[in-house]
């Protein structure tokens, strides 16, 4: 095989599966019981990637959840092995998946840096000549002889990236490690970023942030079910993938404002038990009440749709059975409640929608008919709250 | 095995050496001392049980807690290697998940934190075993030669366990369980020759020295330190075979099943 010049990273037909696991032998006696056999579903993370990352290039690796990639980044660490194809890379290899990962909690934070950047690859003599710049970068100079154990997370993660600063790799890959912090310190760490960059370290940097993959790449790859999806230039990568997160938000673009037509939408509330509010707790009594006026012999049927203020569709309802039998003119209202508001934290949009019973063009539509913000304390995540029961036990005269 | 030799990882390891022995003992009050307190507790212990109530030595041990100081050091450094090592790497497990190392380190630097307090208590025992052997002083310039064997069948059954138990995460349960009746069936409390039974059954003592593979390292380490006897030839065989075979498959078992433990752990 030829040999890569420093800092090129190359994948050949890469791919990896994990296990997702259901049932997992833990213990021998399950083992010898069942023999080796494990209940789980296999998901393939990354398919037959083929990826050559040039000396000095800074790669943004963009993608929803579970495209693949954080997988990516740990098979070209060398921490897990690919099924099928060959990682190659050359040079001093530091991966930032997490920063401060094995801080030692009863030791002080100088201590941590000493044992961190070891882990990394770097020697004592290195670190201690670089400790005043480790501890200026991290702004805790009072507190690095405490324990790490009595820091709080932001200084932890500082301490981390302050470590991770004065790294010296050829290869550097970085795993969302901006999404903590407090501003200023995230603008310092792009600006530490951007000097590595300048300085010639290739840099694969995966982000949800397409401001910080613009700023700092100058390539992108779009991963997407685990492949690679688009490879093209960072501005582009992006407005392609943030088109993509709206991609949903089409189905409602004829979904704005349209011209009343025999009957017309005249005010959309959403209020919770005290009246109107466009805050709510996950589970408080929820309702919407939709003003609307009919001007013809028309008996429309109100429809409202819930979505994510992205466009993602949460659910959509009418009154169809409701019906009043004869049209009647004049002002009307009609309500939707919900006792336990079954979403989860997010910001939420209500359209509404007046149509003819048999279908049609509709009557009138507002697409933004009102917009409430939701806060939650339960557990669990995503838009909407499962509203069910844990069980746990033993499970006896299991199959097998 | 390169990467092994590389400074970085040298100092990887000693950090992850001192990390060990400091995290062990750090915010208690006599901190290392804490490593030779209790061998000695145990010592006496023993000492007052067997030798003094049971009256169990019948004076061919001279010496009695020096002979059971002696095999407690060899024993503790195996047993205690053992059952640390079966953390090492699940203890580790956001580490490993998250940065690439040789892996091997881990086990590796918790049997060598037990070492030290085999130094630790090499140092108080060498003196004192020069002084009150019953053998030859000289015997005393083996015990360098005599520790490779042992350090290597040591290292081999961590990375094995350590391996193992991120699998099988019973192993540390059946090795907690296991690790008192195994000291009982091992000749630190005893000695073969002093044994009641050994005269008339010899194949008694076959079975211990054979069935208990620990037997022959920790009597090459009694021979040495506390006999002053240069250790018959059948010992140093089996202990220079069963050594480095122990060390060979242990690796063998850590290498195989160290690719995935990223996903494991």
């Amino acid at each position: 095989m030829s040999r890569l010049p420093e800092g090129t990273v190359e994948l050949k037909g890469v791919s990896r599966s994990y296990d997702l696991r259901l049932e997992h032998n833990m213990t021998l006696k399950e083992t010898i019981m069942r023999g080796r056999r494990t209940r789980s579903r296999k998901v393939q993370a990354l398919r037959d990637i083929d990826l050559r990352v040039e000396p000095g290039t800074a790669l943004g690796v963009v993608g929803s959840n579970g495209a693949g990639k954080s997988t990516l980044l740990t098979v070209i660490a060398g921490i897990l092995p690919p099924d099928e194809g060959t990682v190659r890379t050359s040079g001093r290899v530091v991966s930032l998946l997490e920063l401060g990962a094995g801080f030692h909690p009863e030791f002080s934070g100088r201590e941590n840096v000493v044992l961190n950047a070891s882990i990394h690859g770097m020697r004592r003599a290195e670190i201690e000549g670089r400790m005043d710049e480790i501890i200026a970068f991290s702004e805790l100079d009072r507190f690095i002889d405490a324990p790490v154990r009595t820091f709080s997370s932001g200084m932890y993660t500082r301490l981390g990236f302050a470590v991770a600063s004065c790294l010296d790799p050829d290869i550097l890959l970085l795993d969302e490690i901006l999404a903590v912090g407090d501003a200023a310190f995230q603008q310092k760490c792009i600006a530490r970023i951007a000097e590595f960059q300048r300085a010639g370290t290739t840099i694969i940097f995966v982000s949800h942030s397409g401001m910080a993959v613009k700023r700092i790449c100058d390539r992108a790859i779009w991963l997407q079910g685990g492949r690679i999806d688009a490879d093209d230039r960072p501005d582009k990568i992006i407005d392609r993938y943030e088109h993509g997160l709206e991609k949903i938000d089409d189905l409602f673009s004829n979904f704005d404002e349209s011209e009343p037509d025999q009957a017309e939408i005249t005010g959309v509330r959403v209020s919770g038990a005290g009246g109107e509010q466009t805050r709510f707790m996950s589970g408080e009594p929820f309702s919407v009440e939709v003003d609307y006026r009919v001007d013809g012999p028309v008996t429309p049927v109100v429809q409202i749709v819930i979505t994510t203020t992205e466009g993602g569709l949460i659910g959509a309802t009418d009154n169809r059975l409701l019906l009043e039998s004869d049209p009647v003119t004049g002002p009307h209202t009609a309500t939707f409640s919900l006792e336990r508001l079954p979403l989860l934290e997010g910001r939420f949009r209500v359209a509404v929608e007046l149509n003819p019973p048999a279908g049609g063009r509709s009557f009138h539509r507002r697409g933004r008919g009102a917009e409430f913000a939701v806060f939650a304390q339960s557990r669990g995540y995503g838009p909407v709250a499962l509203p069910g029961e844990w069980r746990v036990g033993t499970t006896t005269g299991a199959p097998g | 095995m390169r990467r092994a030799l590389d400074p970085a990882t040298r100092e990887l390891f000693s950090n992850l050496v001192r990390r060990e022995i400091r995290g062990r003992y750090k915010g208690s009050l006599l901190g290392i001392v804490w490593t030779l307190v209790t061998p000695l507790i145990m010592m006496l212990a023993y000492t007052l049980v067997f030798s003094v109530l049971f009256r169990f030595n019948d004076g061919r041990i001279p010496y009695y807690a020096l002979y059971v100081l002696v095999g407690l050091a060899i024993w503790l450094f195996f047993s205690g290697s053992l059952v640390a090592s079966t953390s090492s790497l699940i203890g580790s497990a956001n580490l490993i998940k998250k940065v690439q190392f040789p892996r091997a380190i881990m086990p590796i630097a918790t049997v060598i934190s037990h070492g030290v307090t085999l130094v630790a208590m090499l140092v108080v025992l060498i003196p004192i075993g020069l002084w009150l052997s019953p053998g030859e002083p000289w015997v005393m310039l083996l015990l360098p030669v005599a520790l490779i064997p042992i350090i290597m069948m040591v290292v081999g059954c961590a990375l094995a366990v350590s391996v193992l138990n991120v699998y099988f995460r019973d192993i540390e349960h059946i090795l907690a369980a296991l690790v008192l009746p195994w000291f009982f069936l091992t000749p630190v409390l005893f000695s073969f020759d002093t044994f009641p039974l050994a005269t008339e059954h010899t194949w008694l003592v076959d079975v211990l020295t054979l069935g208990n593979f620990v037997t022959p390292f920790v009597l090459l380490f009694q021979n040495v330190v506390y006999w002053g006897v240069v250790p018959n030839w059948g010992i140093w065989l089996y202990t220079c075979t069963v050594g480095p075979a122990i060390l060979a498959g242990g690796y063998l078992i850590f290498n195989r099943l160290q690719r995935n433990l990223a996903v494991e752990l």
